[in-house]
């Protein structure tokens, strides 16, 4: 039986029904499916998001570590633990860290894992430019977290500013390490953006209109789009920087003429959307948990799909927002305050639609729906001191104090980050075929909960009181000392919490493979959408066959249907709705390791950029041949194709393929 | 449902303690509070916040407490039994009340709106020219003032770092000037912060109801010592005002003692930076990234020194009463002064020993290795420029 042969009004013509030459020598493409080389070569969308996720979570480990650094020398005035120097490294890396390399590739690889699951497809559009693209994540961290033993870690703050960024004022390679170490990030942000857009664009599976796409491929859509023309302007801004820093421009150069806001405008332009590519992607996740926590569907998907089209529009009118102490003048203040109170709008409206999901429906409290309420709530606390500072006269009081750093962490932790908590414990069991841990699971949220509260709570009070931010230090008798204990203690809490999420995942892992252990099943939270129809773990071409959509909640309108009353009557057993891994005739791209010899070639020019020319000619070199080798091995060979069984180009006529590696890329 | 009623007996103590710690820990000795508005521009401020911090308030009890109750009441528990006709209504959503929570927020940020942008237009009125003019010069990391006394539109008249002194009841215009990198310069209790960009000049207010003296700092990270860079601004009466600017314009005096001759002989050890009017003058360029360093001319007449991280006039009551003309009798913090002459960097992060390299040279200053000898000596000419 053909799989796929159902009509794909975008399918790329494949030329899967010519036998190919056998190629020779390096144009050979790997084959390992298991062991450490199936990891480096592979080009499943699933295997690259657990990769990304597991990097993230070591990242977010190294940054976590960074921040109770900070917390332990701010703990009592006059610290002594960092010098100034360090602090001042510290800080920035921990920001640096958290957003660019767990938070961002977090959401990364849940979009990676779930986009081609939620919409019926058998991986993304281009598999080699997402392997691609997770390498040069992981180099691009790498290279950024190596600056530590070679001479320094950047030390001017996430956002850099212009001109303490120049080599006068930090004259050690630390900000070079930062600028390349992210110009590398972005380009595999970039292509994931590119991947990920043509993926929803053009392989959803037959029947899936824009109206029946799951709330979270939406949102991450939204993301893509988001990062497609902001990383850009970060990219720009870093060129520009880089220039300067090490052939001498002069676009940050103050005594020539320059103006610092350059940088500042650059930087917001890309870093405001930023905050909305964090947090879209965990609003979708949370989007999908509680309607299955309630048993409701989602109140309002339409509302809750244009809300996320407009935050992901208003997005762009408010960087300015940032600059309110600029001295940009009152009209521009006056505009850009106005204007970030809109997005509050949308963001409200997603907020009362959550509750209203909640409301009336029948409850389910497991820890991924702990985790779901709890960022409600704690996104709200950030969303209205957010909208405190939109106001900004008010913001003029607030900026740059540790009411900011407050504000921000209880949208990026008790938001973005309390959402992908839960989100882990949602899909884990589609992931990985065993459920974490509930009862420790529980433990986990209620643990963190405090533990956040108690470190960032207090912060609002310290910034309304006057402490800035991004100071290594500071002085008994400014009534700073109670709150930065308390928020100290706090951190150490919350540190605990994500030991306990680390000690979950090895614990359940050790219980699902002893003897007797229950398997998650395919559809273990009686959830909604397509990736649930797939096994747990679903194999490497995810469905069995390509799920034809004729209902937003796909699974659920299979299973379950309305009776005259409206009341839910169920139309069919799970078991019999949801793959039973059978599928035969599947045609999936074989692993290349192309990706990674282009990603490394782009990490070498990347150090040779920062210590000698002649290295990064060596890089540019291995990142040609690269580019060549990716073009040249065959695409499609019959012979050495990774494929479930082996009745490919049978009698049933088309051959069974998918347009994955149809073109080029 | 029999539960519920315990939890809350038991949050609700629980609530009360946080609360009353908290406003306990806003209440004492913070010297930057924001919330504690001492001028017409802060007052403007918080006047917009409070109401914003209200409907913060109550949405906030909305949604959370709206969730809690919700999830409290729809809630079932794990362990009870759920078949399918237990399944809730499918309710899919409802035009009327989603354009309900578009329209209500809209409307009351509206008004919030509204409300800004009549407190940002009324906080960038200039103060007429009469007013005092100061420039704010900012650098790696101090503060420099500059007055244009006599209105000709160039900040020279006076010369003075850390404290800046201005009259009561009087809207002084400020000019934000910095000679390398960006810094934010905030006195919260007088008004907002502004940022101080370099090629970039901005006009900004200040004032204050009363004399007193009012604390800052550098908000805007801007390197090494960004924590240290610190700032006062003493508030007088208008008389004393008067008087103060007459002080400040006279020359130093030359020392008397024996011991603060030595000391002005040991200056010239200084003087490759430091300005004494009428009788050092560095020669430019000196050997400072920003190229300049705090002129000492009525360094006494100043309470704080080295950025403001260290108190010149003793932290007593008995001192602090004495204002600024404190230096007699005994209220000059000596041990203090003598600890920075002795080695700076020690005592503050700088990049003040940082070998001159290709792209600059210092910032901040560096450890001269004097002599307790001439330590003395130095202090006791200090002392002399009142």
């Amino acid at each position: 039986m053909a799989i796929t042969d159902a009509p794909r009004p975008l399918a790329l013509p494949t030329g899967g029904n010519q036998p190919q030459p056998k190629p020779l020598g390096v144009f050979t493409r790997p084959r390992a499916t298991t062991g450490w080389r199936s990891w480096v070569t592979t080009v499943d969308h699933k295997k690259i998001a657990k990769m990304y996720g597991a990097c993230a979570l070591v990242f977010f480990v190294v940054g976590g570590c960074e921040a109770l650094l900070i917390r332990l020398q701010l703990a009592t005035p006059n610290g002594k633990l960092l010098s100034a120097d360090l602090y001042n490294q510290v800080f920035t890396m921990h920001g640096t860290t958290m957003i660019f390399l767990v938070v961002m590739p977090i959401g990364t690889a849940f979009m990676n894992y779930l986009i081609p699951l939620q919409i019926g497809a058998r991986d993304v559009a281009f598999p080699r430019l997402n392997a691609f693209g997770f390498w040069s994540f992981l180099f691009g961290g790498l290279l950024l977290n190596s600056s530590w033993v070679l001479g320094g870690a950047p030390d001017n703050g996430w956002y850099n500013y212009a001109p303490n960024s120049g080599v006068v004022f930090s004259p050690t390679h630390g900000i070079d390490f930062w600028t390349i170490g992210l110009l590398i990030t972005g380009i595999a942000s970039l292509t994931g953006a590119v991947n990920l857009i043509v993926t929803v664009l053009n392989m959803r599976a037959p029947g899936m209109t824009w109206m029946k796409i799951p709330i979270f491929t939406w949102m991450s859509l939204v993301t893509q789009f988001m990062l497609l023309f902001a990383i850009p302007v970060l990219t720009a801004a870093q060129f520009l920087l880089l220039f300067d820093r090490r052939f001498g421009a002069l676009f940050f150069n103050v005594p020539q003429g320059a103006d610092p806001l350059l940088w500042e405008h650059l930087f917001w332009i890309f870093g405001h959307p930023e905050v909305y590519i964090m947090i879209l992607p965990a609003f979708g996740a949370a989007s999908e948990m509680i309607p299955v926590f309630s048993r409701k569907p989602l109140f309002g998907y339409p509302v809750m799909v244009i809300s996320g089209i407009a935050i992901g529009f208003l997005g762009w009118g408010v960087w300015a927002h940032h600059m309110f102490t600029s001295g940009m003048g009152p009209w521009s203040v006056a505009a850009f305050s106005v204007g970030s109170m809109t997005i509050a709008v949308p963001t409200g409206v997603k907020i009362f639609n959550w509750m209203a999901t909640m409301w009336r429906g029948k409850l389910r409290f497991t820890t991924s729906m702990l985790f779901s309420v709890g960022m409600v709530t704690m996104f709200t606390i950030g969303g209205l001191s957010g909208v405190s500072h939109a106001v900004a006269p008010a913001d003029t009081q607030q900026h740059d104090t540790y009411y900011i750093v407050a504000h921000f962490h209880y949208v990026l932790f008790g938001g973005a980050f309390l959402a992908f908590m839960g989100a882990f414990y949602f899909w884990w069991p589609k992931a990985f075929g065993h459920h974490l841990n509930e009862k420790l699971g529980k433990v986990n949220f209620w643990v963190m909960l405090v533990g956040f509260n108690l470190t960032f709570g207090p912060q609002h009070i310290l910034g309304l009181q006057g402490m800035p931010r991004r100071v290594y230090t500071y002085k008994p008798n400014y009534g700073f000392d109670l709150w930065n204990m308390v928020s100290t203690i706090g951190s150490f809490i919350l540190a605990f919490s994500v030991l306990l999420f680390i000690i979950n995942i090895l614990y359940s892992r050790v219980q699902a493979h002893k003897p007797g252990a229950i398997p998650a099943g395919n559809d273990p939270w009686d959830s909604r959408s397509v990736e649930w129809i797939a096994t747990s773990p679903p194999p490497a071409h995810n469905f069995d066959e390509v799920p034809e959509i004729s209902e937003l909640d796909e699974l659920w309108h299979r299973k379950y249907a309305e009776d005259e009353r409206g009341r839910l009557v169920r139309v069919a057993r799970t078991e019999d709705v949801v793959d039973k891994g059978v599928a035969t005739n599947v045609h999936l791209p074989a692993p290349s390791y192309w990706p990674l010899v282009v990603a490394f070639g782009l990490v070498i020019v990347g150090y040779g950029m920062i210590f000698s020319l002649v290295m990064a000619a060596v890089g540019g070199f291995i990142l040609f041949v690269g580019v060549y080798g990716w073009a040249l091995e065959p695409s499609d060979d019959e012979d050495l194709m990774n494929s479930h069984g082996h009745g490919h180009g049978g009698p049933s006529g088309p051959a069974p393929v998918e347009p994955l590696e149809a073109s080029v890329v | 449902m029999r539960r519920r009623p315990v939890r809350r007996a038991r949050t609700l103590p629980l609530v009360l303690a946080g609360l009353a710690l908290t406003l306990s820990g806003c209440a004492h000795n913070a010297k930057q509070d924001s919330l504690n508005p001492q001028s017409h521009y802060a007052r403007t401020i918080y006047n917009l916040i409070l109401p914003v911090f209200a409907i913060a308030g109550v949405v906030l009890v909305i949604v959370v407490g709206g969730t809690l109750l919700i999830a409290a009441k729809y809630r079932v528990p794990s362990d009870a039994e759920f078949t399918d006709e237990d399944m809730p209504p499918q309710i899919h959503g409802s035009f009327k009340l989603e354009v309900g929570w578009t329209v209500l927020p809209a409307l009351i940020l509206l008004a919030v709106g509204i409300a800004t942008v009549v407190a940002v237009f009324n906080l960038a009125k200039v103060p007429p020219p009469q007013n005092p003019r100061i420039e704010v010069v900012a650098q790696q990391w101090w503060w420099e003032f500059r007055y244009d006394v006599n209105h000709d539109g160039k900040y020279n008249e006076i010369i003075t770092a850390n404290e800046m002194v201005i009259p009561e009841g009087t809207d002084v215009a400020l000019r934000l000037y910095s000679r390398d990198v960006t810094h934010g310069f905030w006195i919260p209790e007088l008004n907002g912060k502004r940022d101080v960009v370099p090629g970039h000049p901005s006009e900004f207010n200040i004032a204050a109801d009363h004399p007193g003296e009012y604390y800052g700092q550098c908000t805007v990270f801007c390197g090494l010592s960004h924590a240290n860079m610190r700032m006062k601004v003493i508030v007088m009466t208008k008389p004393d005002y008067a008087k103060w600017l007459v002080e400040q314009q006279r020359l130093a005096k030359n020392p008397t003692t024996a011991l603060a001759k030595l000391g002005k002989a040991a200056f010239t050890a200084c003087a490759g930076c430091h300005r004494i009017n009428g009788q050092f003058t560095p020669k430019q360029p000196i050997d400072q990234v920003s190229d300049n360093a705090p002129n000492l001319t009525h360094l006494m007449s100043r309470t704080i020194f080295a950025s403001g991280n260290f108190d010149l006039r003793k932290n007593t009551p008995k001192c602090r009463a004495q204002g600024i003309h404190y230096s007699i009798p005994d209220c000059v913090d000596e041990a203090n002064l003598r600890a920075w002459l002795a080695n700076p960097p020690a005592l503050l992060p700088m990049a003040a020993d940082q070998v001159d390299n290709k792209y600059g040279s210092r910032r901040g200053m560096p450890n001269l290795n004097l002599s307790s000898q001439q330590i003395d000596q130095l202090v006791a000419y200090l002392e002399t420029l009142k």
